[in-house]
C-alpha cells in the first residue's frame, strides 16, 4: 500500500509556483473528466438492485461506453422493476449465478447492503472483472483489508465508491484549498441532515428483516458510517491527513419505532495537528441537507454535492478572476460560487444557469470508473483509499455507539 | 391504518394518502415513492442538463438511448398527439420560449413541428428528434408529473401497498384502489360544479390560467399553447381527462383544453372519461368507463364524471 501523502500547504504553494499564479488558472480546467468512448461498449453487471441500485443504474445509461447487461438481486419483485430500466438485461437471484452464466460481463457494480460487499466483489474479482464497490467497503475493518488485498493482486480495476473524488465541483474547490485560497485551517465541520425513516419497504414481510439492515446494530454502520464515510473522506482527499481520535454520541430523537440505531448522532474527530472535525447528521430534520466546510484564515469553503462557495473573509487578497465570478447571499454572507468549467460556460453565456452540476456525482464516479478501464489509466479511487474511509467510519460509529473516545492508529489504516 | 405524506419534486407538492398495513411500512413505502419521483425528475427535467430530454434536445439528430420507462412515455406522447390532431405536442418548447414562458420573449413562433421529426426506435429503445432547436425542443413537462406518479404507484405495488391516492399539484391525481370499505376515491374539480370518482385510474386536469403573460394585443395569454396554430389555447378554461394511467390523463387533459367543446365527440378509447368547461361556462362530460349498475366488475378500473347538484 502507498501511505496517504502528508500534505503540507506550503511545499504544494512552492511547486506549484506561487498562491496567485495557482488560484488563477484554476478556474480554466475542466475539472469533469470527459465521458468515456469505447467502441464496444462495456458489458456491465449491478448486483444489488435496490433504491441505490436502481439510481445507479440510471447513470449508467447516460454512459454510452456501457451497456448494462445483467443484474442480480435476491427480491424478485426488485429485479422485475429494474428490468423496466435496463432491458435488455439479464438478471438473476445470486452473483454466483450471475458470474457463471454472463461470462460477457467484463465490469460489477457492487450495491448490495455493506455487509454484503465483500463476497460479491472478491467473486467477481476472482473471476477477472473490474470492480466499482460502494462505500463503506464493508462493515468490519477485516472485510475491507480482505477486499483491498484482493484488489492489490488482481489486474483489474477496482474503485471504491466515495463520491467527492470524482465530483468536479469537490475536485474545482480541492484545488482552491489546496492552493491557498483558505490559508490556515481553523476547523472543519459537516452535516447529512435529512428527514426520513431509513426504512425501506419490503416485497414481503419475510424480507423485512432483510430490506431494513441499516437498522440491524449486529450489521449497520449508524449514520456516521453509512453517511459519515462518504463525507469524512472530503476531509482525507482535501488534507491527505486522517483523524487519530474520535469522539461521539447519539440518540432516538424522532423514530421511536423499536430501533436501537440512533437517528440522531453528533461527532467530533481530532486530527494529529490539533484540528477538530465536527459532525452530526440526524433522520429527524431536513434543514440545510448534506455540507462539508473548512473554515480557514483566509476564507471558508463550502461543499453541498452538487453545489460550492468560497466564502471570503474581508483581510483576504483579491484574485483577478473573482470580477468574472457568479455570487449568491447567505444571509449576512455573500459567496462565491464555484463552478466546475466557469470561463466555458461565461463564454456560453450560462454562467448563472450552470451554477450546479448538470449529473449526479454517481454519474461522474460511474464514469470514471470506465474511464479507467478503457484508458488503463489507475482508479481514482483505490481500494486502499476505502478501506482507510471505511476504518474511520466503523470507528466514527463505534465512538456514537458506546460514548467512549476511539483512537485510530496508523496500523489500523493500513490496508 | 391512514398514511399522509408530502414532499416538494418537479416544482411542485406531491401528496400521498396510503391506507393498509403499519404506519413505518408505509412511510418507508413514501420514501420510496419520493425517491423514485426524484429519480423521474433527473430523467425527464429539461431544466437539467444531464435529462435524458436534455440529451434528446441537444443530440440534433444524433440517436440517444433511453430506458423502457421513458421511451414508453415518448411513445404515449406520439399517440396522443396523433389521435388528438396535434392538439397535445410535447415539442412545444420554442413556443413556450416565445411568448416568455421560459423567460424572455423570442417573438411569435408559427405551429409546432417537432413531432414529425421524433424518431422513436422500439426495438433499439432509441430515441431521435432530427430538427433544429428553432423547430421543436423536446418538453415533457405536461406529462411528467404523472409519469412520476405511475412509476410512484409501481413502486408501491412492488412493496405490497395497494390501497392509496396520488397527487401532484392537484392538477395530476392518481388512484389506487379504494380505502377498505369504500367503492372508489371521490375527487373535487376546484371552481367547477362537478365531481370525479376514480377507481384504479388517473386524473389530469388542465386550465389556462395560473400561470400567464401579456399578449401584444394587451389581453393575457395562458400557459398551455395550441401546437395547431403556435398560439395560446383558447379552447376551453378547463378541461379534465381520466385515463388508465396519469401520464395517459395529463396529456388528454392537455389536448382537451386545446381542442375545447370538439374533444366531446372525439372518439378515443384511452379516454375513460372526460370534461370540458367551455369559455362561456358550460360544463360538459362524458365517462366511458364507468361503474356497472350491477356493482359487480368494480375491482377493475374505472371512472364516473357527474356534473351539477
Amino acid at each position: 500500500m502507498t501511505p496517504p501523502m502528508d500534505f503540507d500547504r506550503r511545499s504544494f504553494l512552492a511547486a506549484a509556483g506561487g498562491s496567485l499564479a495557482a488560484m488563477a488558472v484554476m478556474p480554466e480546467l475542466g475539472f469533469a473528466r470527459p465521458a468515456p468512448v469505447s467502441a464496444d461498449p462495456i458489458p456491465v453487471a449491478l448486483i444489488g438492485a435496490g433504491r441505490h441500485g436502481r439510481a445507479l443504474v440510471d447513470e449508467l445509461q447516460k454512459l454510452e461506453a456501457c451497456r448494462v447487461v445483467a443484474v442480480c438481486d435476491t427480491d424478485p419483485a426488485r429485479l422485475e422493476s429494474i428490468k423496466r430500466r435496463a432491458k435488455d438485461a439479464a438478471t438473476y437471484a445470486t452473483h454466483a449465478e450471475l458470474l457463471e452464466k454472463s461470462k460477457d460481463v467484463k465490469a460489477v457494480i457492487v450495491a448490495t447492503p455493506t455487509h454484503l460487499h465483500k463476497g460479491p466483489a472478491l467473486d467477481a474479482m476472482a473471476a477477472g472483472k473490474h470492480v466499482f464497490c460502494e462505500a463503506p467497503l464493508a462493515h468490519t475493518a477485516e472485510d475491507a483489508r480482505e477486499m483491498a488485498r484482493a484488489a492489490a493482486k488482481a489486474s483489474t480495476i477496482f474503485q471504491s465508491g466515495l463520491y467527492a473524488r470524482s465530483n468536479p465541483v469537490y475536485k474545482l474547490a480541492r484545488g482552491f484549498f489546496r492552493s491557498d485560497s483558505v490559508r490556515d485551517l481553523i476547523c472543519m465541520r459537516a452535516q447529512n441532515f435529512k428527514k426520513q425513516t431509513w426504512r425501506f419497504p419490503a416485497s414481503d414481510p419475510a424480507r423485512e428483516r432483510e430490506a431494513n439492515w441499516r437498522l440491524d446494530p449486529s450489521v449497520s454502520l449508524g449514520l456516521a458510517g453509512e453517511l459519515g464515510t462518504h463525507q469524512f473522506d472530503v476531509f482525507h482527499y482535501y488534507t491527505s491527513k486522517y483523524p487519530k481520535m474520535v469522539t461521539g454520541a447519539g440518540s432516538i430523537r424522532l423514530h421511536n419505532d423499536s430501533r436501537e440505531i440512533a437517528d440522531t448522532i453528533d461527532c467530533a474527530l481530532t486530527f494529529a495537528d490539533g484540528a477538530r472535525l465536527t459532525y452530526m447528521a440526524t433522520l429527524g430534520n431536513s434543514y440545510e441537507g448534506r455540507y462539508e466546510v473548512f473554515n480557514g484564515s483566509n476564507a471558508a469553503i463550502k461543499l453541498a454535492w452538487s453545489h460550492g462557495w468560497l466564502f471570503k473573509e474581508s483581510d483576504a487578497p483579491t484574485q483577478g478572476w473573482e470580477v468574472y465570478a457568479n455570487r449568491q447571499q447567505f444571509h449576512n454572507d455573500e459567496g462565491i460560487t464555484l463552478i466546475a468549467d466557469a470561463t466555458k460556460l461565461a463564454s456560453q453565456g450560462k454562467l448563472k444557469e450552470g451554477v450546479g452540476l448538470p449529473y449526479s456525482p454517481q454519474y461522474y464516479a460511474l464514469s470514471d470508473f470506465l474511464a479507467s478501464i478503457v484508458d488503463g489509466k489507475p482508479s481514482v479511487c483505490s481500494a486502499d483509499e476505502g478501506v482507510r474511509a471505511t476504518v474511520v467510519g466503523i470507528a466514527a460509529n463505534e465512538a456514537v455507539r458506546t460514548g467512549k473516545p476511539v483512537e485510530i492508529t496508523e496500523e489500523m489504516l493500513k490496508a | 391504518m391512514i398514511f399522509r405524506g408530502a414532499f416538494e419534486a418537479m416544482r411542485t407538492r406531491f401528496e400521498l394518502v396510503l391506507e393498509g398495513g403499519d404506519e413505518s411500512r408505509l412511510a418507508a413505502a413514501a420514501e420510496d415513492v419520493r425517491a423514485e419521483v426524484e429519480a423521474c425528475e433527473e430523467r425527464l427535467s429539461h431544466f437539467r442538463p444531464g435529462s435524458i430530454v436534455a440529451r434528446i434536445n441537444a443530440a440534433r439528430g444524433r440517436r440517444v438511448r433511453v430506458d423502457p420507462e421513458t421511451f414508453d412515455l415518448l411513445r404515449l406522447a406520439a399517440r396522443v398527439h396523433r389521435d388528438s390532431g396535434g392538439a397535445f405536442d410535447p415539442t412545444v418548447g420554442p413556443l413556450m420560449r416565445a411568448w416568455g414562458f421560459r423567460g424572455e420573449s423570442t417573438g411569435e413562433a408559427g405551429p409546432a413541428r417537432g413531432m414529425e421529426h421524433l424518431h422513436l426506435d422500439e426495438a433499439a429503445c432509441e430515441v431521435s428528434l432530427d430538427c433544429e432547436a428553432s423547430a421543436g425542443q423536446l418538453d415533457l413537462g405536461a406529462i411528467a408529473k404523472g409519469h412520476a406518479l405511475d412509476l410512484a404507484a409501481a413502486r408501491l405495488a412492488e412493496a405490497g401497498v395497494r390501497r392509496g391516492l396520488l397527487h401532484a399539484g392537484t392538477s395530476s391525481v392518481l388512484a389506487m384502489e379504494a380505502p377498505e370499505g369504500s367503492r372508489a376515491w371521490k375527487v373535487g374539480l376546484a371552481g367547477v360544479d362537478a365531481r370525479v370518482t376514480l377507481h384504479r385510474m388517473g386524473l389530469g386536469v388542465s386550465a389556462p390560467h395560473g400561470r400567464v403573460v401579456a399578449a401584444a394585443d394587451g389581453t393575457s395569454a395562458g400557459h398551455v399553447m395550441d401546437p395547431r396554430t403556435g398560439r395560446p389555447a383558447i379552447g376551453a378554461t378547463l378541461a379534465a381527462a381520466a385515463c388508465a394511467t396519469a401520464a395517459g390523463a395529463d396529456a388528454w387533459s392537455t389536448a382537451l383544453l386545446v381542442l375545447g367543446e370538439a374533444a366531446m365527440d372525439l372518439d378515443v378509447r384511452e379516454l375513460a372519461g372526460r370534461l370540458v368547461v367551455s369559455e362561456g361556462g358550460d360544463v360538459r362530460s362524458r365517462s366511458e368507463a364507468g361503474p356497472r349498475p350491477d356493482g359487480t366488475g368494480e375491482s377493475g378500473p374505472w371512472c364516473l364524471f357527474e356534473t351539477g347538484a
